[in-house]
């Protein structure tokens, strides 16, 4: 018999389910069952044992806590005791959090790793393995933590043989997720030559496009060789005849045409730009030489008919002068008015002598007061004083000389007051005669134009025809561009042409040969893909071949099993079947001996039988690898549910034969039913029996070893 | 055949004690299967896959071949990328 490494020691509880107060329970490493009524906290202790061991999932993880314990504090200590030492497993839910924690402390009480001193057990897991927890109490709804819904797991778990249904699953899924992308990849290359194929019809197209009217005219296609002879020639005779710079080294013909067509545009636009500069001065200076000599003939026009008018003005005054001056005319004129001004005064003091002669008179002179004979005296006075008045009449000069005269003078002064105002318009047309003169010598320098307007005429004539030859030469340059421009464009095209050729043969040779290297890779993943899943075909046959290698023994096994917990009259076999429709499924079916060749679900059993059946593949896998196993338990709740009583001696002698080589827990409520066979299967060593006798909210199970 | 269970049951493992059982181990298999690879391609797969999974377990194995899988692909997209590069 093989014994696992570890076995319980002690247990202890607090907290969790319907403990409250930390109770320890003494095992000492022996089987143990745990008897009372429902209700009272004994499937606690089974429970407690596989969540310390194993913890749970999910929501279950909480509500292991029993919230009417005050401290609220929820954990479980177990004890583990082996030749080799003691370990203690102890998982805690502290206050205020979710999840729990597992920790494992060796004799000395240091802290070590569970999978460096309990490997199986970590290997195990959450999921199915020796220990059971049959629940027949569904408390709550709440499923058994372990059982053996997952047949085929549990199975290949104990056949030791579950790496190939995993490898299986993994290799599985990896085929069908590359085979998708396989396809995807096939219709990328697929894709890609349908791109190529466009591609080489769009370059035909081009290349036909430019043989329509090909660059190079009617002669035979030049080959690239010639059409790079023939850019070198355009660039030297550009270079040699327009100025144009070399291009960098080492620029390659499509540079250097773009080179070329650069530094032509900008030769053509420099040279058309100063030609027309040339041409513009030209003209300007005609235009100027011609306003110049417009402005020099009216000024000589001007002056000329100034001149004239001083001659006329002169003539006028010489007429008017008569040989005189004008100064001795005015003298004479003066003379004349002075001697007149005197007679009118002499006149005027006789007329009033004779005035005051007949006013006063005249008895007494007024000068030297002699009287006389008024009368008389007046006679006498008015008589000399007329005689005096037609005397000054008669001698005095005549009027109309003086009138003459001063018209005369008069005519002078105005003759010459023109004369003066025609000799500074004189003056002034001599000036811009000069200026003009002067404007037009500056207008055009070194010729001699004095005077000589037709000379001056055939240098603008001159100027004229210069400008409109630079005009032609702009003309000629612009048509130099453009002829040099479609240079430049017909070997562009000439190149493209041989660029469109060179690609047409890339795109053939990618199209014929090119596409093989993507279609290599392509078969190369593809080859990989068949490879693995042919592998995954020889692992899928080998792993149903290792499975109908065990079915033989298993069925045996797990019948005989069956058979003594039900003694089934009539389906009296366990078979291991596989379902036609599901890979690598297994499922436990029963048949009839006889009804050979036919198998029937475990829904045609009874209920007792049914679940029986549940129970008999742990019996039987148990026993399978103990001696690796470092701690191994069967922990069975209330396993008489649904057995009657003819069967519970039978399942307590199961139960025997698994504490061989397990650590048993049996929590029932039927003690008075499974003790009496203790000694018949427990002969060399009686289980720990532990009764729970009551139960409280506060305190918790009341428990009393037995 | 019989198998006597409760002969076994009682003194030694199923496993040590049915050699049907010893053949069943995933082990056995995968040695099996490395006689039934004859193809140089299959054998020289299985025989990376098998040193992955005995150094660091299934998922290494499958990290391997997605490995591979990937290497391909990325060659196959390269050669692709070479094709329409123009």
């Amino acid at each position: 018999m093989s014994h696992a490494m570890y076995r319980i020691e002690r247990i202890t509880i607090e907290g969790f389910r319907g403990f409250t107060e930390p109770q320890t329970i003494e095992v000492c490493g022996k089987n143990m069952f745990v008897f009372g009524v429902n209700g009272q906290g004994k499937s606690s202790i089974i429970e407690a044992i596989r969540w310390g061991l194993f913890g749970a999932t999910g929501s279950q993880e909480i509500e292991v806590r029993n919230t009417f314990y005050s401290k609220g504090e929820c954990a479980v200590t177990i004890g583990l005791v082996s030749d080799q030492g003691r370990l203690e497993v102890r998982r805690e839910l502290r206050p205020g959090t979710n999840s729990s924690r597992q920790t494992i402390r060796d004799a000395e009480g240091k802290s070590v790793a569970e999978k460096d001193v309990l490997p199986e057990l970590a290997r195990i897991g959450h999921q199915e393995g020796t220990q059971v927890i049959f629940a027949a109490q569904h408390a709550g709804g709440r499923q058994a933590q372990v059982d053996i819904t997952n047949f085929t797991r549990v199975l290949c778990f104990y056949l030791r043989l579950e790496k190939v249904p995993e490898l299986l699953e993994k290799l599985e899924d990896l085929v069908e997720e590359r085979e998708v992308e396989c396809k995807a990849a096939a219709q990328q290359v697929e894709n890609a030559g349908g791109k190529i194929r466009g591609q080489l019809q769009m370059t035909n197209n081009q290349i036909e496009e430019i043989l329509r009217n090909p660059p190079w005219g009617e002669g035979p296609t030049p080959s690239g060789f010639e059409t790079e002879g023939k850019i070198k020639a355009l660039l030297e005779d550009a270079v040699a005849t327009r100025g144009v710079p070399r291009p960098k080294e080492g620029s390659t013909l499509t540079e250097v045409l773009a080179h070329l067509k650069r530094e032509l545009e900008r030769v053509g636009v420099q040279k058309s730009s100063n030609l027309m500069t040339q041409y513009q001065t030209l003209i300007k200076q005609a235009e100027t030489a011609e306003k110049k000599l417009a402005s020099l003939t009216q000024a000589r026009v001007n002056q000329a008919s100034v001149a004239e008018k001083v001659m006329e003005s002169e003539k006028q005054r010489d007429v008017a002068l008569c040989g005189e001056t004008s100064e001795a005319i005015s003298a004479r004129v003066a003379e004349l008015e002075r001697t007149m001004t005197e007679n009118v005064a002499k006149a005027d003091l006789c007329n009033r002598a004779r005035s005051l002669s007949a006013e006063y008179g005249w008895s007494r002179c007024p000068v030297c007061g002699t009287e006389h004979d008024t009368a008389l005296t007046g006679k006498t006075l008015e008589k000399r004083i007329l005689t005096e008045v037609v005397s000054l009449a008669s001698t005095g000069p005549d009027p109309t000389v003086l009138v003459e005269l001063r018209t005369r003078v008069e005519r002078i002064k105005l003759i010459e007051d023109s004369l003066l105002i025609n000799r500074r318009l004189l003056e002034t047309a001599n000036t811009a005669l000069d200026d003009a003169r002067t404007q037009l010598v500056n207008a055009m320098p070194g010729l001699d134009v004095h005077g000589v307007p037709t000379v001056v005429q055939a240098r603008i004539d001159e100027l004229r025809r210069a400008a409109a030859v630079v005009n032609g030469e702009v003309v000629d340059s612009q048509g130099h561009r453009t002829v040099w421009a479609k240079r430049v464009k017909d070997l562009e095209q000439e190149l493209v042409y041989h660029m469109y050729r060179d690609k047409k043969e890339r795109l053939q040779h990618r199209l014929n040969e090119g596409l093989e290297g993507a279609r290599d890779a392509l078969r190369r993943y593809q080859e990989l893909l068949n490879t693995a899943a042919r592998l995954q075909q020889i692992l899928e046959k080998a792993f149903d071949d290792a499975l109908e290698r065990a079915r033989p023994p298993l069925e045996q096994m797990l019948t005989e099993v069956y058979q003594r917990l039900t003694r089934q009259p009539s389906y009296d076999l366990v078979q291991v079947f596989a379902p036609p429709d599901q890979r690598r499924r297994r499922e436990l079916r029963v048949a009839s001996t006889q009804l050979p060749g036919q198998t029937f679900s475990p829904s045609v059993l009874n209920g007792q039988a049914a679940k029986a059946l549940r129970l008999v593949p742990y019996f039987v896998f148990s026993r399978f690898q103990p001696e690796i196993m470092e701690l191994e338990l069967l922990l069975i709740d209330d396993p008489s549910e649904s057995f009657d009583t003819s069967h519970v001696s039978e399942l307590v002698g199961e139960v025997a034969r698994a504490a061989e080589h397990a650590q048993v827990f049996v929590a029932t409520h039927e003690q008075d039913k499974f003790e009496p066979h203790f000694a018949t299967y427990f002969s060399t060593e009686c289980p720990v029996t532990l009764c729970v006798t009551g139960f409280s909210t506060k305190g918790g199970p009341i428990l009393a070893r037995k | 055949m019989r198998y006597n269970i409760l002969a076994f049951m009682n003194t030694t493992p199923a496993a040590q004690a049915d050699p049907v059982f010893a053949e069943c181990s995933s082990e056995h298999v995968f040695s099996q299967i490395t006689t039934q690879v004859t193809t140089p391609e299959l054998r020289t797969l299985w025989a990376r896959m098998q040193e992955e999974m005995s150094q660091q377990g299934v998922e290494a194995a499958k990290s391997y071949l997605g490995g591979e899988f990937t290497r391909l692909k990325a060659e196959l997209e390269q050669e692709l990328a070479m094709i329409v590069l123009e």
